[in-house]
């Protein structure tokens, strides 16, 4: 390979993209500027990374105090809609007419990751995860860099802030109760901020969000909501470090209960419709999968063979379906790949050749694994398992192995689309 | 009429004059070179998110440290002394970087030309992401701003040798990555011919 073809590729690489300054960024700058004395030791609050937990334990002094924009929103929409409800509604709040620069919550944001739909004011911005954390990650502090386990919703003018709402769900592991991911979720917390910052589940209030009933509760700082959609864990927070930060705050929580009352949930897991699919039949591997329009099939040109193939994402043994249109998080096109693998049954020993203990690192989550079920009428036990850049469901075909994957660790909610129109042959291959 | 003063006078005047409080001269200031620094820090931490905010830092550090700066005609690589600087204290480096890639455009003839460049591309971000930063700064300044590596060397403080093995370092994964990368996709083509 000449040199030119390698420095080609990685100019065409390294200016990819605009480097256009977003204006918020320089307004709050200029802003910042107003309050900021030159050649003084002052310290300079960080606009550090965004994570409730880490934030209320660490965050100290706010040098500029423009999260009061949000604020001010939600106290003239309070004044126009006559005070928190707790039971909020579904109807998106706006701005009240006599609002002096106050935002209406007129923008709306889709977590395909997380599975919920809602509002935000204007002037804000989102920032969306990009990966399922566990209870113990959600718990602990993440930066504003990728893995991010939370959707970050936080004002745009806030540079010196850390205020904001932050968004995320997550599956509970097979077997653990709710009140268990509860006290997995507290723990860390409790113990860096003590129990009266970290409310327990029997103080918590009621509050519908979307027709579920959840909890919702004040801490010092923030205010949080919780609720569970099957499987599913929900976690909504309003931090406000500018505002009442000790135990048992409220005004944080009305904020909160007005962006709940535009929440529409959707759990990844029944999210996208395979209606109007076509079906595509392996020869090869004997199965008929499902796939939507747009995408790209590529079939296999031959056998999947463990020595060969376990990893290459590319490899052409797969039937590979790509749609190009679809972007995550992480902004890729989407690739599904589905194969047979020459395995009978015990996927966990599949899984320790597929992925020897020595190669996996700390962001492959093989456990707990989910049972899930494939297969239509005769259904088969598969496992789903995350790993560090992709989703695979391993079904265990009594005689063979069969493996689904989504490439990107956001794209679960289409290797379920994929998987529920999954079907083996009767007969075999 | 007065001749208009050339780009370098302008900022040098906007420095003078920033460096002694004046808000209105910083303004001009910062709108002159926040692309060119966002433009930095987004590829050394490949987030544009976490560039933002960094690029926010960034500039009200420049602005409270300005008095500080003796000389006004060095006022760029000094401001991209403080980003670097910025970039080094934001980014999580004990935690993994999720993949980014962009969408390249289908208007290829093979669609798998737009899955190999996705991947050319995948692979390069996934090898610069696993570099320390402080050679994706040197590499970064080096080959997008275009400073040389002398210039790298001073801008960021460190021994000329320095800059020239961080260089080194970032360009050889880089290789690595690629080349491994397109031989995977010959030996793939080769099988199905």
């Amino acid at each position: 390979m000449s040199d030119r073809t390698f420095e080609r590729a990685v100019l065409e690489w390294l200016e990819d993209g605009t480097d256009r300054t977003p204006r918020p960024a320089i307004d709050a700058v200029l802003l910042a500027i107003r309050t900021t004395p030159q050649q003084r030791d002052l310290r300079i609050m960080r606009r550090f990374d965004l994570m409730p937990s880490s934030m209320r334990a660490a965050a100290g002094i706010a040098l500029v105090a423009v999260v009061a924009l949000g604020v001010l929103a939600y106290t003239a929409l309070q004044s126009s809609i006559g005070g928190p409800s707790r039971t909020p509604s579904n109807t998106m709040p706006t701005a009240p007419p006599t609002a002096v620069a106050t935002p209406a919550w007129t923008r709306t944001m889709s977590s395909t990751m997380f599975g919920y739909d809602a509002q935000y004011p204007d002037g804000w911005r989102v920032a969306l995860g990009t990966t399922q954390g566990s209870a113990s990650e959600l718990a602990l502090g993440e930066h504003a860099a990728p893995p991010r386990f939370w959707d970050h919703i936080t004002p745009t003018q806030g540079g010196a802030v850390a205020s904001g709402l932050f968004a995320t769900s997550t599956v509970i592991p097979v077997g653990m109760a709710e009140d268990a991911w509860i006290d997995a979720y507290q723990a860390p917390q409790v113990q860096a901020e003590g129990r009266a910052c970290i409310p327990q589940r029997s103080t918590w209030d009621t509050i519908t969000i979307d027709g579920h009933e959840g909890g919702i509760y004040s801490g010092c700082g923030y205010a949080e909501s919780m609720v569970f959609v099957g499987r599913r864990a929900y976690v909504f927070s309003y931090i406000n470090m500018t505002a009442n930060s000790g135990p048992g705050g409220t005004a944080d929580r009305s904020f909160l209960e007005t962006f709940l009352g535009t929440v529409t949930l959707r759990p990844p897991e029944t999210a996208i419709s395979t209606d109007g699919w076509s079906s595509y039949h392996s020869d090869r591997y004997g199965f008929a999968i499902g796939y939507g329009k747009g995408w790209t099939v590529t079939p296999a040109d031959r056998e999947w063979s463990l020595a060969t193939d376990r990893s290459d994402w590319l490899s052409p043994a797969a039937e590979r379906f790509y749609n190009p249109e679809l972007v995550t998080p992480e902004g890729a096109g989407l690739l599904v790949t589905a194969w047979k693998v020459p395995w009978a049954g015990d996927v966990d020993a599949f899984l320790d050749a597929y992925l020897p203990t020595g190669e996996r690192r700390e962001c492959d989550r093989l456990e707990p694994a989910v049972t899930v079920s494939a297969g239509g009428d005769s259904a088969l036990p598969a496992r789903l398992v995350h790993f560090c850049e992709d989703v695979q469901v391993l079904i265990d075909g009594e005689k063979d192995t069969y493996v689904i994957a989504a490439w990107r660790s956001s794209a679960e909610s289409w290797l379920h689309a994929y998987l529920s129109t999954f079907r083996v042959d009767a007969a075999g291959p | 009429m007065l001749p208009a003063p050339n780009q370098g006078e302008m900022d040098r005047d906007l420095v003078e004059r920033a460096r002694s409080g004046d808000q209105e001269a910083f303004t001009g200031l910062v709108h002159q070179v926040s692309d060119t620094l966002f433009g930095v820090a987004r590829r050394i931490l490949r987030d544009p998110v976490l560039a933002e905010d960094v690029l926010q830092n960034a500039l009200v550090t420049i602005w409270r440290k300005l008095p500080g700066l003796r000389e006004a005609d060095r006022f760029e690589g000094w401001s991209f002394r403080i980003l670097v600087n910025a970039c080094y204290a934001a980014a999580p480096q004990s935690r993994r970087w999720a993949t980014t890639v962009r969408v390249l455009p289908g208007n290829r003839e093979d669609p798998a030309d737009d899955i190999r460049s996705i991947n050319d591309r995948d692979e390069l971000e996934r090898a610069f992401r696993a570099l320390p930063l402080d050679q994706r700064a040197v590499f970064v300044l080096h080959h997008h701003v275009g400073l040389p590596l002398v210039a790298v060397a001073e801008t960021l403080g460190i021994p000329d040798g320095t800059a020239r093995s961080r260089l080194h370092y970032a360009t050889r994964a880089l290789r690595a990555a690629f080349e491994a990368n397109r031989a995977q996709d010959l030996q793939r083509e080769g099988r199905r011919v």
